[in-house]
């Protein structure tokens, strides 16, 4: 499901001065994702269990001793997959985020420095994009090139390709007006080298926010395509068809279907939190202005 | 420059690139369409026959212009594995989508209104902490959870409501009703969360302007300040919002469809990349397409109705 790209900001100082409690956000998001990415690291050398191997004597076991959160249908250790599960979750989101970043960012800029027929141009492609919420764009890719984590990656980047350009191109239009760039523009510096060296390092932290925002709305993605069986193929571990597959015995082992739920919301909340944070310490406003 | 009829314009331009996009992309599925929906088996003899029977030996300029005349006059194609013109189902499907989507936006808009006000107004007291950690943490809750939770709640533990299933409203509208309610609801919970968070953020930047003080001086409690003054102007981002998130919840309905088993146009698409029925893809992407660039044609020309101001 897709969710909002940026919020409408609070301009007013009365606004900014009462939302104190913020940089709790930042550290508490902070603390949430690493403990992610710090999840998906230790799961890459070591599991409790191997998170594929299937034993059928062990099915649908509750929480023991030996398998701390239980057991799936074939018997395979929940903990380790859902460790396991953090992989892929992760790698969507950095490459995701990362194709939006490398193609959102330049052509934002490029709009809002060079105007006229090219700002057009890169608009209409927004627009087009646009047509294209990021898991229909997904599900479409999954029928062309055949469903898997590299397709769903691609779709969810190209998805979000128009929130970055929208980002960059109205940062962009506001530092534009600003002395600096008048005062870089008359020592005669090319428009390549004041977008680098001037434009860049002032909507850092506006992009660096919108990459947030893009991470948690690729994760919720990732885990709507496997759960649609159009993701992560089996047996690589994925939370979206983990729930999906234990859904079938939710009257039988209820916290089975809960413990992806509850890694996918973690990693969601810790990415939104860090968002909040990093935009209110960074005093990211609202780009439109 | 955002005139109505220029808005319009551009919209229609945008869908006419996307539904291009759209062909050209489903002919890059390797190998041949007719091959694709027959499967490997079948023999050469019937997949000629078939490209004869769609048209599929033609050139593909002339494929396209055949499947745009047949958009525009309603017909979406015959589906090269069921042989069947799709039209109908994909309206019947897509009216299901709409009973779900249309009731969960409704709600949500709903609830986020009178909630994100009150976070906005109780900003420093205990129950405006609780609603924006609340919302916050609804927020990551992906939609197919709340949809598992709520059956585990709701229907297996309380047994009030049927877990999945769907029933057609004139067969059995009570039945109807009851197999709505905890899809509608699933969607709700998540799109509330996200629109709460809006107003609220919406409401305080309103509380602070010179309007706000002015309508307080001449006697107004700060509620009623806000309420008759306050929500107008929230109204323009929290609406541009609720646009974008109708869409989103259009798509990702396809999800709920799938948790509570309801024929809705999203099953339909997953069913159709599931059988390769590449003809049924490629109307249901332009039937939900169509849908969401119209809708953000709405909220752009709502934009130039509530405030004036971007009609420079």
């Amino acid at each position: 499901m897709r969710r909002p790209q940026a919020r409408p900001a609070a301009a007013a100082p009365e606004a900014r001065r009462v939302r104190r409690p913020r940089s709790l956000s930042l550290w508490l998001g902070m603390a949430l994702s690493a403990l992610v990415v710090l999840t998906a690291l230790v799961s890459l050398v070591w599991t409790p269990f191997d998170p594929v191997a299937a034993d059928s004597s062990q099915r649908l076991l509750g929480t023991t001793g030996e398998h701390w959160l239980g057991t799936d249908k074939l018997g395979r250790d929940v903990l380790s997959i859902l460790m396991a599960g953090s992989q892929v979750a992760l790698l969507v989101g950095f490459v995701a985020v990362g194709i939006a970043l490398l193609i959102g960012t330049p052509l934002g800029i490029m709009a809002a420095m060079r105007r006229g027929w090219v700002e057009e141009l890169i608009l209409r492609f927004s627009d087009l994009l646009l047509a294209f919420p990021a898991l229909l764009l997904a599900i479409v890719f999954a029928a062309v090139f055949g469903a898997g984590t590299v397709s769903a990656m691609i779709a969810i980047g190209l998805g979000s390709v128009p929130g970055f350009a929208r980002v960059a191109r109205a940062a962009t239009l506001r530092i534009m007006q600003q002395d600096y760039i008048a005062a870089a523009r008359i020592t005669g510096l090319n428009s390549w080298v004041i977008g680098v060296k001037h434009v860049l390092p002032n909507l850092a932290g506006l992009v660096l926010v919108q990459c947030t925002v893009t991470f948690s709305l690729a994760v919720l993605a990732e885990a709507a395509l496997s759960y649609l069986g159009l993701g992560t193929p089996a047996p690589d571990p994925s939370w979206g068809r983990m729930l999906h597959e234990s859904q079938q015995f939710l009257s039988l082992q209820p916290l089975l279907t809960l413990w992806p739920g509850l890694a996918i919301a973690i990693t969601v909340l810790g990415l939104n939190l860090l968002g909040d944070g990093l935009r209110d310490r960074l005093g990211a406003g609202d780009p439109r202005g | 420059m955002r005139t109505p009829l220029l808005l319009v314009a551009r919209t229609l331009v945008t869908l006419c690139a996307a539904s291009v996009l759209i062909f050209v992309l489903l002919r890059l599925v390797p190998g041949d369409p007719a091959q694709v929906a027959l499967g490997v088996d079948a023999t050469p003899e019937l997949v000629q026959a078939t490209r004869e029977r769609f048209g599929l030996d033609r050139p593909l300029v002339v494929q396209y212009l055949e499947w745009m005349g047949g958009l525009l006059t309603g017909h979406f194609g015959t589906s090269f594995v069921s042989g069947q013109e799709m039209s109908a189902v994909v309206l019947d499907r897509t009216a299901v989508t709409l009973w779900l989507a249309l009731p969960s936006i409704a709600l949500a808009l709903l609830i986020a209104t009178v909630l994100g006000t009150w976070a906005a107004l109780r900003r420093r007291s205990v129950d405006g902490l609780v609603i924006t950690v609340g919302s916050q943490m609804l927020m990551a809750v992906p939609g197919f959870l709340a949809g598992v939770l709520l059956v585990l709640g709701l229907s297996l533990g309380l047994g009030w409501l049927p877990p999945s299933g769907w029933v057609v409203p004139a067969d059995d509208p009570a039945a109807f009703l009851a197999h709505l309610v905890l899809p509608v609801l699933a969607l709700t919970a998540v799109q509330a969360a996200i629109l709460t968070r809006y107003v609220r953020e919406a409401m305080l930047e309103v509380i602070g302007q010179d309007y706000i003080v002015e309508a307080r001086s001449k006697g107004l409690t700060r509620g009623q300040a806000l309420v008759r003054h306050g929500l107008r102007n929230a109204a323009v981002p929290v609406l541009t919002v609720t646009g974008v998130q109708l869409s989103a919840l259009l798509v990702g309905a396809v999800v709920i469809e799938s948790v509570f088993d309801v024929p809705g146009v999203g099953s339909l698409l997953v069913e159709a990349v599931a059988g390769r029925d590449m003809v049924s893809v490629q109307g249901i992407v332009m039937v939900l397409v169509l849908i969401t660039v119209v809708l953000n044609l709405c909220v752009d020309l709502l934009h130039t109705v509530i405030d004036p101001r971007t009609r420079a």
